[in-house]
């Protein structure tokens, strides 16, 4: 275990002192790279006068709200589009195409729609994570083995029961997916929306102006408790659903 | 029937309730005021520069003279400038804006309405910048160079301006729209090779990170003007709120234009995170007074007109836009006359000297 | 108890209340045509709520204006150069992309030692969401060409190490072995027996980042570039030309389609070639 633990700490380790090493010996720019500790400074700077925690706290409200948003229109549709053929026929298609387009060109009418407030952008993170969920739930809920079914048809389920019993339980790994995999769009789309609609709070504007003002190190603070964050959501909705992030690559699509 | 007496008693005591309180007010006054300012301070301060509104909002002179009727004041401020403002404008979520000419009469152009009410400034000076070590020497040497500009605000219309007074267009160039402090920050990092900017930059030339090769000098022909507008909904909803908002912001513009407050001036631009001394270089023989005058007089309408031809000239617009029953003096009028300020500004002609 | 043997033979005909016969329709050649019943409609709404002008035009321009923008654009040949630009920028992206998360994802999959070596940070690196490097990759490359195609690579290199590591992971082991027995040269087991086997999942890997990779460009031409189609896109939103907008959207939306019909395309190809278990 400690030879493990060992082994994967290296390269980080090296890579620090590397870096270290060239901005102290002047190889690299220190105005351009900055160095660990003065992103270390920075950090234990904006974390001591509470600036940090407004713009995660900022942050996180939107993403969550947009993935509910998002999450809660994507779960219920795509078990309608699974489990109705005509809805699927219907509305797949359509579906298709929109899911498409990028999804920062929703930008400029999102915001001109909604305007450059909380609105805007909360439909932004909700666009994000709304066809992920979808895309996986539809995924699952399409696949129920058959013998479910059948035992479902033979003990003369009601819809609603059939759905909670039968098709939930067994849509579930892939539902799991979905809602990790929009979580992770959710919180990508939460920094582009903090870069791209009038964003005064929160942790992609707080970068934003760090670039604007070259503060190299909190830009590198900013990615790294960005990357923290999404780490965090990502860990936990995993301990939910006892998968391995390595598996969800394969059913994203 | 005596339930219905009783209901009759209800609705005469509800009807007269209402009437009263429709007396006691003759408009009622709104609960909230939301103003957007196309322009933001560094690192996102909540605070413009160069406008006289800026006074009024230092000053709180708005909150003040609202306060009686207990409306909010709410100030948005935009670091996308003209263009933020105009889809906020379009998605009903401000109600009096702060626009440059081009925003607005683009605005105009796609028939959001709304009324002009006074400029809030009406010189302003643009400088093109390069990086220290760079070969371009002259505005021609721009062709083909990739040049910063900050597109739909103002400024884009005085680059376009200036460019063609040496025969380019903007097609000659490689345009990247890139906000003041984007701006800022790819000119000191040498990743653009010029850039149209303003005072903002002064930080730069004086680190010698940067030259200047061409500064308008406030030529009243490069100027580009700003103003307040108001939504027609607004307006009509309102319009006692109109005349109580533009008295309280030509009050800010009156002590603008006091000579001795020229400090104080500068003191409140600098909220913005713009250094004092960048103002006095600035605005050095300029007459604040004339800068940040209120009145809708020739000069201002002959720039607005000029900048709706312009920006159909240079392809900003794709059909005229028309002027007519936008300018909206009366609020103006009347503020002026409130105040008895009716002579302490001289209106000018078109060419920007005084009218006889 | 109800005996339930009844149930199970004829329970596999479900009992719904019939319906009265409707005079037989040509239901296979109408099932083409569900599909085109939603954006039909929606075309229709749009058509109606602008001619009605219920809608303001700047919130929402009438299809006709749409075409014209179009129209414009292609005459004057900005579309063509543009997206070629952005296709391009993609195209090398996803090529820089694609090339290092196979080797890395190859390295990590085949070599236990050097996946424990690297994957933390790895894992560390790839948490980080891809417009989060935006503006630090903005002040270390400014805002040319580089920037644009280091950061499609990344968005793009994620995804491929990832799915490549598994792919190789996930081989039967009873494949190996069996190439083991018949003695094959690393080079055959690597082309007969791994590749088709991880086919599937690098192709996954492949096109989880090419939609990555379309969404960040799009992404970086609207913050900071002087062509390509999200430039277009942001030229015409500064000058509230939102009909020019909307055609530029579906541009947009036809070019993701593209890449993904091609990398579909490229999957059967190769499968034809390589796939199929041996």
């Amino acid at each position: 275990m400690r030879r493990v633990l060992g082994s994967g700490a290296v390269l980080p380790i090296l890579l620090l002192s590397i870096w270290a090493a060239s901005v102290h010996f002047g190889l690299l720019d220190v105005r351009l790279w900055s160095s660990p500790e003065l992103v270390l400074a920075g950090g234990w700077a904006v974390l001591r006068d509470g600036s940090l925690a407004t713009a995660l706290m900022a942050s996180m409200k939107r993403d969550l709200l947009g993935f509910a948003i998002g999450a809660g229109l994507g779960l219920p549709l795509g078990l309608l589009l699974a489990r109705v053929r005509l809805a699927d026929k219907l509305l797949g298609p359509t579906l298709n195409a929109t899911r498409q387009i990028a999804l920062f060109a929703w930008v400029p009418f999102l915001s001109l729609w909604l305007g450059n407030g909380e609105q805007g952008r909360v439909a932004f993170i909700a666009l994000g994570a709304f066809f992920p969920v979808l895309l996986n739930t539809h995924l699952g809920a399409a696949r129920v083995e058959a013998r479910y079914l059948e035992v479902a048809r033979v003990l003369c389920l009601k819809p609603h029961r059939k759905l909670l019993k039968v098709i939930l339980p067994s849509a579930l790994p892939a539902i799991l997916t979905g809602l990790r995999l929009g979580l992770i769009y959710a919180w990508l789309a939460t920094i582009g929306a903090e870069y791209m609609f009038a964003t005064t709070s929160g942790v992609g504007a707080m970068m934003m102006d760090a670039r604007d003002l070259f503060r190299m190190d909190l830009v590198i603070l900013g990615m790294m408790v960005i990357g923290g964050v999404g780490f965090g959501l990502n860990a936990l909705l995993s301990h939910l659903g006892h998968l391995s992030l390595w598996r969800g690559v394969e059913q994203s699509l | 029937m005596a339930i219905w007496k009783s209901l009759r008693l209800l609705l005469l005591i509800l009807l007269s309730a209402l009437l009263n309180s429709s007396w006691a007010h003759a408009e009622p006054a709104p609960s909230v005021i939301r103003i957007g300012v196309a322009a933001e301070g560094l690192g996102g301060r909540p605070y413009a520069y160069r406008l006289s509104l800026d006074v009024a909002r230092a000053q709180g002179l708005l909150e003040k003279e609202f306060a009686s009727s207990g409306t909010r004041i709410e100030w948005h401020y935009f670091r996308a400038a003209g263009p933020a403002v105009s889809e906020a404008l379009a998605s009903h979520q401000v109600d009096f804006v702060f626009h440059g000419d081009l925003p607005s009469v683009i605005v105009r152009s796609t028939g959001i309405k709304t009324r002009y009410l006074l400029p809030l400034y009406t010189r302003s000076n643009i400088y093109v910048a390069v990086p220290a070590g760079s070969r371009i020497k002259t505005l021609a040497d721009l062709k083909g160079k990739v040049v910063s500009n900050f597109r739909g605000t103002a400024t884009q219309l005085v680059a376009a301006r200036v460019l063609s007074s040496v025969g380019l267009s903007e097609r000659d160039l490689r345009l990247v729209s890139l906000d003041t402090a984007g701006a800022n920050a790819a000119l000191a990092t040498g990743q653009i090779d010029a850039a149209f900017c303003m005072l903002t930059t002064f930080g730069l030339k004086d680190k010698n990170l940067i030259r200047y090769i061409f500064t308008s000098n406030f030529q009243p022909r490069f100027s580009a003007v700003g103003g307040l507008l108001v939504t027609d909904d607004f307006a009509r909803k309102y319009p006692q709120s109109v005349d109580r908002f533009v008295k309280a912001v030509v009050r800010g513009a009156w002590f603008a234009g006091q000579p001795q407050n020229r400090g104080a001036v500068y003191a409140i631009w600098a909220k913005s995170g713009v250094p004092q001394d960048y103002f006095e270089r600035e605005y050095k023989g300029q007459d604040l007074r004339v800068a940040t005058s209120p009145l809708v007089d020739d000069f201002v309408v002959a720039k607005y007109k000029a900048a709706a031809a312009d920006a159909l000239r240079f392809g900003l617009v794709r059909k005229p836009v028309d002027l007519t029953g936008w300018f909206d003096r009366g609020p103006l009028n009347r503020a002026l006359a409130a105040l008895h300020l009716e002579h302490f500004w001289t209106p000018t002609n078109a060419d920007g000297k005084p009218a006889a | 108890m109800t005996d339930l043997s009844h149930w199970a033979q004829s329970g596999l005909r479900a009992r719904r209340p019939r319906l009265p016969k409707f005079p037989v329709l040509p239901l296979r050649k109408l099932k083409f045509f569900t599909g085109l019943a939603v954006p039909a409609w929606l075309f229709a709404v749009w058509y109606g709520v602008t001619a009605a002008h219920w809608v303001p035009d700047q919130i929402l321009p009438a299809p006709a204006a749409v075409w014209e923008a179009f129209g414009a654009l292609t005459r004057g040949g900005d579309l063509q150069t543009n997206l070629w630009i952005s296709l391009s920028r993609v195209g090398y992206g996803f090529g820089a992309g694609t090339l290092a998360g196979l080797l890395l994802g190859a390295g990590m999959g085949f070599s236990d030692g050097f996946a424990r070596f690297v994957r933390p940070t790895f894992l560390v690196i790839s948490q980080i969401p891809i417009l989060a490097w935006l503006p630090f990759l903005m002040l270390l490359l400014g805002i040319g060409e580089a920037l644009k195609i280091v950061l499609v690579a990344k968005a793009v290199f994620t995804p491929v190490t990832l799915s490549t590591c598994a792919g190789i992971r996930d081989v039967p082991a009873r494949y190996l072995e069996l190439a083991r027995v018949l003695q094959l040269s690393r080079l055959n087991t690597l082309r007969r027996v791994v590749l088709p086997a991880a086919l599937p999942q690098l192709f996954s890997g492949f096109r989880y980042g090419l939609t990555h990779a379309w969404l960040s460009l799009v992404a970086v031409e609207l913050l900071a570039s002087y062509e390509g189609v999200g430039y277009l896109m942001v030229y015409s939103r500064q000058l509230f030309q939102l009909d020019v907008m909307v055609a530029i959207m579906l541009v947009i939306a036809a070019a993701g389609l593209l890449l993904d019909r091609l990398l579909s395309l490229g999957e059967t190809w190769l499968g034809r070639r390589y796939g199929g278990a041996p």
